[in-house]
């Protein structure tokens, strides 16, 4: 998965937007869960870029903003479906009241193993399985993101992303310790 | 530091991104709370996974 966002790019960001297509695609793919509905995304949101060219600062984050008009996308579209990716999504799991306290699933080394050992498949489906914006907040960060572009993504504060990832990243290592062997 | 707080920062530790003042109180948290150490631990493990082993995926070719 790639590292960083590049920023300093140019006047107009047509050109470059290809360049952070795999990394779209990836979100995309996360976000909706199978890749025909993943390539619909992409492919509606660099329109939507071109036609928002010129809302874009040069020496900005580009692919930021590429990223804040997918994810905005993939909203309108869940909209037009008449279906709220958010509603039950992460602001409900709440690891306090769900389940008991990280260290007590983390009791010691055995169960760090167990998350060492999780495979490829167990990993996309424990992210396919959560709420759309823990995905989301999740993505972003392995994408090198920083909270405070996130947050920019978002439409949120910043220390609402650094609460919303710690949630998320929690629930993630727990689906991961609790998966069947 | 308490342990909610820590937790937060973790991540942001991981990735070079806390100031040296909070660092340093993070550290000194982790050398004292066994159960905010071991959190720290699966952290890693969880952000060298992801990295690793999630399963990247590219758009078709045409």
């Amino acid at each position: 998965m790639g590292k960083g966002g590049a920023a300093g790019e140019g006047a107009h960001p047509g050109r470059e937007a290809l360049a952070y297509a795999d990394a779209l695609h990836n979100l995309a793919r996360y976000l909706t869960g199978n890749g025909p509905d993943a390539e619909d995304l992409v492919q509606e949101t660099y329109p939507r870029a071109l036609q928002a060219a010129n809302q874009f600062a040069p020496g900005t984050n580009l692919k930021a903003w590429l990223f804040r008009i997918l994810r905005n996308t993939f909203i309108d579209q869940y909209r037009r479906r008449r279906i709220d990716p958010t509603v039950g999504g992460l602001d409900t799991v709440d690891p306090v009241a769900q389940g008991p306290a990280p260290e007590d699933w983390l009791r010691d080394d055995i169960d760090l193993d167990r998350l060492r050992n999780v495979v490829a498949e167990e990993i996309g489906q424990a992210l396919l399985q959560l709420s759309e914006e823990a995905r989301t907040v999740s993505l972003l960060d392995l994408e090198g993101q920083t909270e405070t572009e996130v947050a920019a993504i978002l439409g949120c504060a910043v220390g609402t992303v650094k609460s919303r990832l710690a949630r998320a990243r929690e629930t993630l290592r727990q689906r991961l310790q609790d998966y069947p062997r | 530091m308490e342990c909610q707080g820590a937790r937060l920062h973790l991540v942001d530790a991981q990735r070079g991104r806390l100031r040296p003042d909070l660092e340093g109180t993070l550290r000194a948290h982790l050398a004292t709370c066994a159960g905010c150490a071991r959190v720290a631990a699966a952290e890693q493990v969880l952000t060298d996974i992801l990295e690793r082993r999630l399963p990247s995926t590219r758009p078709p070719s045409r």
